[in-house]
């Protein structure tokens, strides 16, 4: 008899997610979904806001990542107050990178530390008592210390770059509010140790060490674990390097071929679209050009890898050219190289953050500037987990009449679906018993993801809703659309 | 009171874009408005969307620590519960339990303040700012709970 294999929820990732593997009589994979379950009508509660509401509105999507909503949200507005996207004064630019980078060393940290390295600390198919957090402390509690710190440490910029920890008003509208004080960069600079910058830096050395050192004594799973074609989409910047803030859009295929170039974000919708799907509420991206089913591409720090052509920073470059020189320069498509490039993101933070500390215009100079308005914006971000669109449409009063987001993790849901069956593939396929291992092998190609699937869907009413139900012949015996 | 550690912290969690979910968050921000006025510098107040891990470090410097959230569990206004160490991660690591955090700490730092739990009964959980009528009279009877449990002495707080 045909089998059901349901894994809900999916532990250590956001949200809500649930798997659905269906395996044939003879045992092999029939068909894998990823299901996204929670569900948030964000974008129709937005409407008939007042624009400068929308940075600090947004951040309610999600208790997760509210400074990339936030800082995505506001480089919006910029355009429509006429300051954007390229026209921020210094300050208001290097505070908005600060708060940014802070974002993505926190989350960064604690995907790895706390998410991932359990996993590579006690494989797989570890014990699942001890394959957590705390595992890691028992075994490792330096790392685990470390982990914790670090995490700290960003949420510490982004408190004092964005005014506070809940609804953060930091980006306003064509600038920022605030400059970082003196005793607050101080701070960052010569804290004690370990709460400085330096030691943030000599840590992210520490992990990639320890990561390289994994993936030295386990390289046939590193390298071949969840290994698909992909084509690969991010912002960089103007000259090609790595920027997680600010840029243009580029994709290249699996052959690291140019196949978006460089195209002002502005313009995305021309070159990006969404296919809905009946089973799922969360929405399948594709650019245009190469149709849903060529088009679907991946982002988040491997993609970014892929994209960039170099570091702007000293030890994260020296970090990349060796992350480049493992495929010979070609595309890098193994899942678990994630984890290498979020650790070089890391690294890159760190530099980065220690670069805008030192820079004089953090803490003096002009925070806002405006232009003439226009009705319409759109502001990307390079998330930690990848590209997050925000466009908005205002009317005569100021009232928002339209919102389309596109986050980080819907832009990744083509690819987790592949992760999800390739995965299943390799490890379920005519197996007699499907062990705890084996399930949590599909966790961690998801996981490789970071996903946030809390605010990873649409507005109500948009997009129905189809429940099927199968009998183990696979026959619909009820469905319902609502 | 330990004389590395500073005291008593109220940590409240939530979001207060989603209603009464920002009960934790609300009680707060009172918190600190009335230790200050009050001048009791021996106690400290945090928020936040939701636990995270990065609290064990925080915990590890006090001796005393409420959790306060939201409840949507058919209890009176408030309750007020004792926290124990919990090894078990729950749902995801990106939001972790009092328990959790407090096992964290003591794995981490090797410190156990004395951990306790107000839960305080709401009943609106969609988008939008301010509590419920209920909520709020709920958050007012919780908060001249702990007003008078902190103004106790360390013995009697028990």
């Amino acid at each position: 008899m045909a089998k059901k294999i349901t894994i809900e929820p999916v532990t250590r990732v956001e949200g809500h997610g649930k798997v659905t593997i269906y395996l044939d009589d003879e045992g092999n994979v029939r068909e894998t979904r990823l299901h996204i379950v929670e569900f948030r009508g964000f974008e129709r509660f937005i409407q008939g806001r007042p624009y400068w509401e929308a940075p600090v509105l947004v951040q309610r999507l999600c208790g997760i990542c509210p400074v990339s909503h936030h800082l995505a949200a506001a480089k919006a507005m910029d355009v429509i107050v006429g300051a954007g996207p390229d026209g921020l004064t210094p300050t208001a630019e290097k505070m908005r990178r600060l708060m940014h980078y802070g974002q993505i060393f926190q989350s960064h940290s604690l995907h790895f530390f706390h998410l991932a390295s359990p996993d590579l600390l006690f494989g797989v198919e570890g014990d699942p008592n001890t394959r957590n957090v705390i595992g890691v402390a028992l075994q490792n509690k330096e790392l685990a210390v470390q982990g914790v710190m670090m995490r700290k440490f960003g949420q510490e910029v982004i408190q004092a770059t964005a005014g506070k920890k809940i609804h953060g008003t930091g980006a306003i509208p064509g600038g920022v509010n605030k400059h970082l004080s003196v005793e607050e960069r101080d701070h960052f600079l010569k804290g004690k140790d370990p709460m400085n910058v330096d030691k943030m830096i000599e840590w992210s050395l520490a992990a990639l060490e320890f990561f390289k050192s994994y993936h030295a004594q386990n390289k046939f799973f590193i390298d071949n674990f969840s290994v698909f074609p992909s084509s690969h989409l991010s912002l960089v910047r103007r000259d090609g390097a790595l920027d997680l803030y600010h840029g243009v859009l580029r994709a290249v295929d699996t052959n690291g071929k140019k196949i978006l170039h460089d195209v002002d974000y502005q313009d995305y919708a021309k070159y990006i679209s969404e296919e809905v799907r009946s089973w799922s509420y969360m929405k399948f991206p594709y650019l245009k050009a190469y149709g849903k089913e060529k088009g679907w591409y991946t982002v988040g720090p491997l993609a970014r890898m892929n994209t960039a052509e170099f570091i702007d920073t000293p030890l994260a470059q020296k970090e990349f050219e060796a992350f480049k020189a493992y495929t010979g320069g070609k595309v890098n498509n193994m899942s678990m190289h994630m984890h290498w490039a979020r650790l070089i993101e890391i690294l890159h933070s760190a530099e980065m953050i220690k670069k805008l500390l030192n820079d004089p215009d953090i803490v003096k100079g002009q925070l806002v500037k405006k232009g003439e308005k226009t009705a319409e914006g759109v502001g990307l971000i390079e998330a930690p987990r990848g590209t997050l669109f925000h466009h908005y449409r205002v009317n005569q009063n100021d009232q928002i009449e339209m919102a389309n987001l596109i986050v980080s993790t819907t832009n990744n849901n083509q690819p987790m679906n592949l992760a999800v069956n390739k995965v299943a593939r390799d490890y379920m396929e005519g197996q007699k018993e499907i062990t705890e291992g084996m399930r949590n092998a599909v966790e961690v190609a998801i996981r490789a993801y970071d996903p946030c699937l809390s605010c990873a869907t649409h507005a109500v009413g948009r997009m129905p809703l189809e429940i099927c139900i199968f009998d183990p012949e696979n026959k619909l015996v009820s469905s319902r659309t609502s | 009171m330990n004389a590395d550690s500073f005291g008593i912290l109220i940590h409240g969690y939530g979001n207060p874009g989603r209603r009464d979910d920002g009960l934790g968050v609300v009680f707060s921000e009172r918190m600190e408005a009335w230790a200050r006025s009050h001048q009791l510098a021996h106690i400290r107040t945090d928020c936040d969307y939701q636990l995270h891990i990065e609290d064990a470090a925080s915990l590890a410097e006090v001796d005393e620590v409420y959790f306060v959230d939201a409840s949507k569990s058919d209890i009176d206004s408030f309750r007020l519960s004792d926290v124990d160490p919990e090894p078990r991660p729950g749902f995801t690591g990106h939001s972790v339990t009092p328990g959790y955090v407090l096992y964290l700490c003591e794995t981490l730092y090797g410190r156990r303040p004395a951990c306790r739990l107000l839960e305080i009964r709401g009943t609106d959980w969609e988008m939008g700012e301010g509590l419920s009528v209920e909520a709020a009279r709920n958050l007012e009877l919780a908060f001249e709970f702990l007003c008078r449990r902190l103004t106790l002495g360390d013995d009697q707080r028990g």
